[in-house]
């Protein structure tokens, strides 16, 4: 259960970092974020079920996929309307509940669990089974994080991405295109919710309503870490991952519950999170 | 904003307009007499405009956007079933202590929700209104249908009447008079406050708002009102249930049409809930197209009429009647 806890929980890390670093670069409280991981898990249905692509083709188009539609939204929807924060905040919120309307016509409110493990088998830790597809979910979220912490910190525009999420005023002044810069972050907070969506999809499948869920759980840890603090999330996501890990051994339908009582339990004490500036 | 206070220029052709619907939808049952399934959908309708209204009171003009709308629709209803079974209590008693308890929801909330401001404040009605469905779930009454999960059936202690059109003229006069109390509210130094809030917190209780107490209030007139509307909607379908009841599709519908209709007006959200009410009991055959055309066309308004249709109209048709009389004018000229 530790192992399994902390494999689930780096893709809750996953989705709550592209959550939180939306609201860090560009102040957009993205309803639609649970939405992207639910499309993402449809793109590949989509191209393996029915186009009868091999898996990884079908993992890399569903993430490609996300990383476009991402950036599309922003500049399409969000972008003319980036100062009305109230606006925004409905507007993600509408879009959320469209796309579960739109995965609805295509593909039915039901179920779906045949996007099969990207590898089969497993093995017995201390007497708990683990499939090497939740092994492989957790290195493939952990080596992501990883990876965007390598952007982040080292490339140009990574540091980029970082000085707009600290002062917008101040990048804009140092030279920072930051239309082109909330872009590349759309795009990046796709590309991993897709990611996560995926593996999610993979051993628990998937519904159009489960988006949700989702979004509720990256909230929480988002919420939970401080909002736009990406060390916040990670650390939070690892809370909510084992708190929901627990929750679902004793009773399975709580998935979603136990984040609901840790994210009310912050909201009264310590709205501002763990790690969290407090909020304006 | 603070100082100029809206609304003092009245446009009689807009209240003229709304005379005129008011005598049509008075009419309806006359016209239609044998078309139950109107008046129903009418019902449903003049259920959802209530609710809409509440919703804009608070997060219209106060400016707490409440995610969680149905928690207040669900107090009210199930505080009816119960009474309406238990005791037999007259529908009126029930609808209104509904709206009590509800309202009793609302300083519930309001007490966590003072300390919270924007997202985190819609997220936290948001967990009201999950957190009651659980909670209703778990309720396994004596009086509940047996299957279902924390269902009240409670036919015939709360029928109003086996009348549709009957029903019918009781849910457009409890919309109209909560309408108007509504508006009055708005219009007063109650509304000024709210929308004082609404625009700058920190400019209100420098300029000596108190606030917290405004807040509160706020939750409690849009609790009481959301309240009566779910109380009227168990006294409409005659059971009480978490789906039918909390079904977070009401909170995301009410939305939808208050954005419509034009937040911050009232009686636009009244215009919003008839048409999405409408499309979604006529439009049927459409299946899932239906919520889809209504998404659509509500992130539509909101992207491109921000302020919601009837406000824009009511903008259009004044710049339009004055531009009429310029003309007048330099004719005689």
């Amino acid at each position: 259960m530790l192992i399994l806890g902390f494999l689930i929980s780096s893709l809750y890390a996953l989705v709550a970092v592209g959550f939180t670093m939306i609201f860090g670069v560009a102040g957009v409280l993205n309803l639609a974020h649970g939405a992207f991981v639910m499309v993402g898990a449809y793109l590949a249905i989509w191209a393996f079920v029915i186009l009868k692509w091999s898996l990884p083709v079908a993992f890399a188009f569903a993430i490609l996929g996300v990383a476009v539609i991402a950036p599309l939204v922003y500049r399409v929807l969000i972008r003319p309307i980036e100062n009305r924060t109230v606006t925004v905040f409905l507007a993600t919120l509408l879009l959320a509940v469209l796309l579960e309307q739109v995965i609805i016509l295509f593909f039915s409110a039901k179920p779906r669990t045949d996007l099969p493990p990207f590898i089969q088998g497993g093995f017995v830790l201390w007497g708990t089974s683990i499939p090497y597809n939740r092994l492989l979910a957790g290195v493939v979220a952990l080596v992501v994080i990883g990876l965007l912490w390598a952007f982040v910190t080292r490339t140009k525009t990574g540091k980029a991405i970082l000085a707009l999420s600290m002062d917008r005023r101040g990048a804009a002044l140092v030279g920072i295109a930051s239309h082109r810069i909330t872009l590349w972050v759309w795009a990046i907070s796709g590309a991993l919710a897709a990611i996560a969506g995926l593996f999610i999809t993979s051993f628990l499948g998937i519904q159009p309503f489960e988006e949700r869920v989702s979004l509720v759980i990256a909230f929480s840890t988002v919420v939970l870490g401080g909002l736009g603090s990406i060390p916040g999330s990670l650390w939070a996501a690892f809370i909510i991952g084992y708190a929901e890990t627990i929750a679902q051994a004793f009773a399975p339908e709580a998935r979603g519950l136990a984040s609901l009582v840790i994210l009310l339990i912050v909201l009264t004490i310590r709205p501002q999170g763990l790690f969290g500036r407090a909020a304006t | 904003m603070i100082l100029h206070r809206r609304g003092r220029t009245r446009s009689y052709p807009i209240a003229v307009l709304l005379l005129l619907l008011l005598i049509a939808s008075a009419l309806v049952p006359q016209f239609f007499p044998k078309n139950s399934f109107l008046l129903s959908v009418l019902i449903l309708a003049n259920i959802w405009a209530i609710l809409a209204m509440s919703w804009d009171i608070l997060s219209g003009y106060a400016g707490q956007i409440s995610f969680g709308h149905s928690f207040f629709f669900g107090l009210g209803g199930y505080t009816t079933a119960f009474l309406s079974v238990l005791y037999g209590w007259s529908p009126i008693l029930v609808i209104a202590l509904g709206g009590v308890v509800a309202a009793l929801g609302g300083l519930l909330i309001a007490a966590p929700a003072l300390r919270l401001r924007g997202p985190y404040l819609s997220l936290m009605t948001l967990v009201a209104a999950l957190a009651l469905d659980r909670l209703l779930r778990l309720l396994k009454p004596e009086i509940g249908i047996p299957g279902a999960e924390g269902a009240i059936l409670c036919i015939p202690q709360c029928l109003l009447t086996y009348n549709t059109a009957l029903k019918y003229y009781y849910s457009l006069g409890l919309m109209i008079l909560i309408a108007g109390a509504l508006y009055t509210l708005a219009r007063s130094r109650i509304g000024l406050a709210f929308e004082a809030i609404r625009d700058d917190e920190e400019a209100a209780q420098a300029a000596g708002i108190n606030t917290a107490k405004y807040k509160t209030l706020a939750f409690a007139i849009s609790g009481f009102v959301a309240g009566v509307s779910g109380a009227f909607y168990v006294y409409h379908i005659g059971s009480a249930s978490p789906s039918s009841l909390l079904d977070l599709e009401h909170s995301i519908e009410v939305i939808v049409a208050a954005v419509l209709g034009g937040m911050g007006t009232i009686i636009g959200p009244i215009f919003g809930a008839y048409f999405l009410v409408l499309v979604r009991e006529y439009l049927r055959f459409l299946g899932g197209w239906r919520f889809f055309v209504l998404f659509a066309v509500a992130l539509l308004v909101l992207f491109f009429v921000p302020r919601g249709v009837l406000p824009e109209l009511r903008l259009k048709l004044r710049q339009w009647l004055q531009s009429g009389s310029g003309q007048r004018r330099n004719q005689k000229v």
